[in-house]
Order: C-alpha cells, then structure tokens, then sequence
C-alpha cells in the first residue's frame, strides 16, 4: 500500500539542497553527454578537412601500405551496421519476443553508423564526389563496385525499413526485414571478398575473411544493442525497464557464442597460415603475433576483444547488467582493433619483393596518423550525436 | 592482328645504372620519392671467387590478366587493344585497390593528381613514333622493346631464339615483360 502523499514526512530544507545539487550535478552530465560528442565531431570534421586538403601528406599510408585506419574504420562501421541489421531482421522474422524492444533503435543505429561509414571512406579518398563515379562507371569484376553498390542499395533499403515502421505499414516493413536481411549478408561477405579475392595477398586470399566477416558482424551487432539496452533500462522504469533487461540478458548470452565462434575461427586462421611456412602467409601472421602488430593482437582483439567479455558474460551468468555491459564494451574496443589488424596485418608483407639479393626483411611501417584518428573518433561521436536526436524525434518502441 | 607492345629484358645487359629511372622520371614527371621503373638483383652466379649477379630491369609488367584492371572499381585502369594498360586519371577515385592488387608493387599514389599512378609504356612516346624514354636511354641496350605480336621484331625474334622467363609466373597475371637469362661467349652479343 502506498503512503498517502500528506502523511510523508516533509523534506528538510538540507535534503532540498542535496536534491538540487543533485539534479543540478545531473544536467550537467546530461549536457556533457552532448557537448563532448559534439566537440569530437568538429575536431574530427576539421582532421577530414585537413586530409582532403594535404592528401597523402595528411595519411599515415604508404605505397607499401596504403589502406590504413580510414579503411579499417570503414570496415568496422560497415560491418557493425550489417550486424545490427541482421539482429533486427531476424528479431522481427523469428520473433524473438524479448529482443524486441531494441529492434527498431538497431535499425535506426544501422543506418547512422553506415552514414559515418561512408563519410569515412569518403574522407580517405580524399574527393568525396569521387565515389560517384562507382555509379556512372561501373567495373563489375570489381568486388569494391559490388560492395559499394550494394551497401549503397542497403542504405536506401534500411532508410525504407525504419520509414515504413515509423509510419505504422507493418506488413511492407515485414518484407523489408526479408529484403534488409539479405541484402546485409549480401554486403558484408561481398566486403569479405574485396580482400578475398586479392591474389597478391595470401593472408587475404580465400573465403576466410567472408564468412570470418559475416560472423563478427552479427558479433559486433550484439555488442551494440547491449550497450544501447543497459543505457535505456537505466532511464526506463516498469515494464519498459524490465524489457530492456531481459533483451540485454538475451543478447549478451548471443554475444558469449559469438564471442567463441570468433575465438575458434581466429584461431584455425592463425594455424593454417603458419603451417607450411609460405612465406607471405606466414610473415603476416607473425607480425600479429609477435610483430607489429603484437600489442593490437594479444591484448586488444583477443584479450579485450574474446577473453575478458567471455570471462564477464560466464562469471555473471549473463545475468548481472553490469558485466554484461562491460562484456559489451570491452568486446567493442576489440572489434576496432580486430578490423584494424585484418586490414594492415595483409600489407605488412610488400607483395612484390622482388630483390633476390636484398629481399625485404621484416615488415613495412604504418602507424596511423593524429587526423585517421581524429577522423575514427569524430565518425564515433556523429553516431553518438545522430542517435540520440533520432531517440529524441522518433517513435522507436 | 593488333599490337602487343612489350618489353625484353637482355639480363646481361644491365649494369645497374639506373639511368633508366632518371630518363622516366625527367620524361614523366614522376614525383619525387616515387618511381615508375626499377633494377632488382637475382640469386648469385657461380662459385667463388667467380661470382657475378644479374640486374633485372623492371616495372610495371603490363600484365595480359591484370589483377589491377579486374579490380578497379570505375574501370580507370584498362587493358589496351595494343597491350599497354593505361589509368584514366580522370575516371581513378583513389581508392588503391590496384596498389593493394598488384603482385609486383608496380604502382605508386601520385599525391598531386591523387591518383594511382604507373608506368605507361610512355604512350604518348608511341604515339609520335619514338621509344619509351628508359629503352631509349638504356646504357648496355638491356631493354628492349617492341610488338609482341609482329613475328619480324626485334622482341619476337628474341623470345624465339632464346630461353626466357617472367616474374611471379604462378600469379597468373600473364606479363608482358620477359627476362633472358642466357650470357653471350665473353665479347659477343646474344642477337
Ligand atoms: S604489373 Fe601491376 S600495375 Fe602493372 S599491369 Fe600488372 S598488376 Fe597492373
Ligand atoms: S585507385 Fe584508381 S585505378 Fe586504382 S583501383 Fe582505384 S579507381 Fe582504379
């Protein structure tokens, strides 16, 4: 039974000055959730600005390695709104009733995460008006023209998808849940195959990075919609609150299978490519393991990225929010870098090595420059930003 | 029959001067730090004392199944009728597919133009009649140039007399430039 207002005791005048402090402490978090992204976007505007200006001189790429933390950053952003997609597809098709309070702020995600994507690979080609030329010339052996088109199709069709679910047509949203579904695996293996079928490339070459792809996308789409689901169970009371709950519980336990499917895949990719010592192969792969590459592989991709989420997810039994969203984070800073060793660890071998007598030992350099990062950063704190304006202006339950 | 420019190397002919490099570079304004052409060196010949290396000149291969022109997304780079495979500046967006593609490392960013830059047989050299400026300039004559497809030139009657090899031959890439191992008797000439 609930205390008829009259009979609560009246606050003293101290605990209204705590309250206010409180409340006033609060707004300003609230406004820093604001002004922080929004400031990281305009440094991260003018470092594009600056690379589309200075060009290569801006990059930290080389003739020897010239797709660098822009494409990587592409790679992510891309695959993480595949990811986010495909969960929202196979939410609504199969009906996974606990998810389904997330659904549609995946889709919505989806679509501002591949905006920043596309920004991103925008800025590396350093003429955004560029890209147009993929349309109106098109190379259709080209697996960049295949991944361009369609992830430029995907948007449109995700765009499609969150209208007619905002508009109330839910029997066109159903088919476009179908449409998006396919044309996400569609996208994100094709993505695969732009470094698959690069001969040149034996670290690349092959199906691996299609399949490894695809998985890591759903993975890397669960780890968002945890961090979004304990965000809003924290500002949700009731029902609501409990739904968001339950779907983070849900999604987390997705995430601990995903997380050792990757952990399996990683591990036969780096076994196969030692075995037999061939020489591109085997180089790349060292230069994760003890290489270069060393620090991003061990302790960022596999131990953020695979032990510790796994660790936090088992030891709370995917029940305890806080380790989930920890999982969740955690697993996230080891995406970044899991795409980014995927993309730089195929160049670090040069293809050519043609010198018999000065053959090229160790490894070609690249080290991201401070405006690839500015530009990462800024495209992060867009998501952030268009996120929670769409939250603000949209009808997403 | 069309025209199938091409290169043979005469191996024993390079000195490893480098003049070739200079020639392209003066000829087509190859910004600096970057280059169009280059010598690698083989394996050793011989047993010591008597040793000797080989020079191989070299670039961009003018591959008949090019990875570059099956991976360009706008169709920049392309095959020529005549063999030569050729960037349309106009049409490259820079997104360095073709560098990540090549087997031989043979392109370069060109950071002015922004676009992804090679070796062009010097095609506007062809077109008033002359050599490319690194056969012209070639110190020993190692370079040789020339259609593959005329049985009467020089290259064709190379490659018909001697044995010859390519670069990568497992990449599949089918280059247009060959390399002739083979050493002439002290003072004399493989022709
Ligand atoms: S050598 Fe490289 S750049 Fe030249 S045609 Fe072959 S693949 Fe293309
Ligand atoms: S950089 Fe230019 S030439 Fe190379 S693949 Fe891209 S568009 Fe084609």
């Amino acid at each position: 039974m609930s205390t008829p207002v009259s009979k609560l005791p009246a606050t003293r005048p101290e605990q209204e000055l705590e309250y206010k402090k409180v409340q006033k402490y609060r707004s300003l978090i609230e406004l820093s959730t604001w002004l922080v992204p929004a400031l990281l976007l305009f440094l991260g505007i003018i470092a594009g600005l600056h690379i589309v200006a200075a060009g290569e001189e801006a990059l930290g790429t080389s003739d020897l390695v010239p797709w660098g933390l822009l494409i990587a950053a592409y790679v992510l952003l891309a695959v993480t709104c595949s990811g986010l997609c495909m969960i929202s597809s196979l939410g609504h098709i199969l009906h996974i009733r606990k998810m389904e309070i997330v659904l549609q702020r995946a889709i919505l995600l989806a679509i501002i995460i591949l905006i920043a994507g596309f920004a991103t690979l925008a800025t590396e080609l350093g003429h955004p008006l560029r890209l147009i030329y993929v349309l109106f010339s098109p190379n259709f052996t080209s697996g960049i023209w295949w991944m361009g088109t369609i992830y430029g199709i995907y948007l449109v069709a995700l765009v499609v998808e969150l209208y007619m679910q905002q508009t109330g047509k839910h029997n066109l949203a159903r088919i476009m849940y179908i449409i998006t579904l396919i044309l996400a695996v569609a996208a994100t293996s094709n993505l695969g195959s732009v470094f698959g079928l690069i001969n040149a490339r034996p670290f690349w070459n092959g199906p691996y990075w299609s399949i490894y792809i695809l998985i890591t996308a759903i993975m890397s789409g669960l780890a968002v919609v945890t961090v979004l689901a304990w965000l809003m169970q924290r500002k949700e009371r009731g029902y609501r609150g409990d739904a968001f709950r339950s779907s983070l519980k849900t999604t987390s336990k997705g995430l601990a299978i995903l997380l050792v499917l990757t952990g399996v895949l990683t591990f036969w990719k780096i076994t196969t490519s030692l075995y037999g010592g061939i020489p591109a192969k085997e180089l790349a792969t060292l230069a994760l393991l003890k290489g270069p590459l060393a620090v991003p592989f061990w302790l960022f991709e596999i131990g953020l990225g695979i032990v510790v989420p796994l660790v936090l997810i088992i030891a709370g039994r995917s029940e305890r929010l806080n380790y989930n969203l920890l999982a969740a984070l955690s697993s996230l800073v080891g995406i970044v870098f899991m795409r980014y060793n995927m993309v730089i660890a195929g160049q670090l071998v040069p293809a050519g090595n043609l010198d018999v007598q000065q053959a090229f030992e160790g490894f070609a350099n690249y080290l991201p420059s401070s405006s690839e990062i500015l530009v990462v950063i800024g495209a992060i704190s867009f998501i952030i930003l268009a996120y929670r304006i769409g939250e603000y202006f949209l009808k997403l339950d | 029959m069309s025209k199938r420019y091409g290169f043979v190397m005469l191996v024993y002919r390079c000195i490893d001067c480098k003049a070739c490099q200079v020639a392209c570079w003066a000829e087509n304004e190859v910004p600096l730090g970057k280059t169009r052409n280059w010598i690698t060196r083989d394996g050793y010949r011989g047993t010591f004392p008597h040793l000797s290396v080989d020079y191989l000149p070299g670039n961009c291969m003018h591959c008949d199944n090019a990875p570059c022109v099956s991976v360009c997304p706008t169709g920049a780079s392309s095959k020529r009728e005549d063999g030569i495979v050729a960037v349309n500046y106009k049409k490259c967006i820079g997104c360095k597919y073709c560098m990540v593609a090549c087997p031989y490392d043979a392109r370069y960013f060109h950071p002015e133009k922004e676009v992804a830059d090679k070796c062009t047989m010097c095609k506007h050299r062809l077109a008033e009649g002359k050599e490319p400026a690194c056969v012209t300039t070639c110190v020993g004559g190692a370079r040789v140039f020339g259609d593959l497809n005329d049985p009467h030139s020089r290259v064709s009657k190379l490659l018909r007399k001697h044995r010859h090899k390519v670069l990568l031959p497992e990449q599949g890439t089918k280059p247009s430039i060959y390399y002739i191992m083979e050493r002439p008797q002290e003072g004399g000439n493989l022709e």
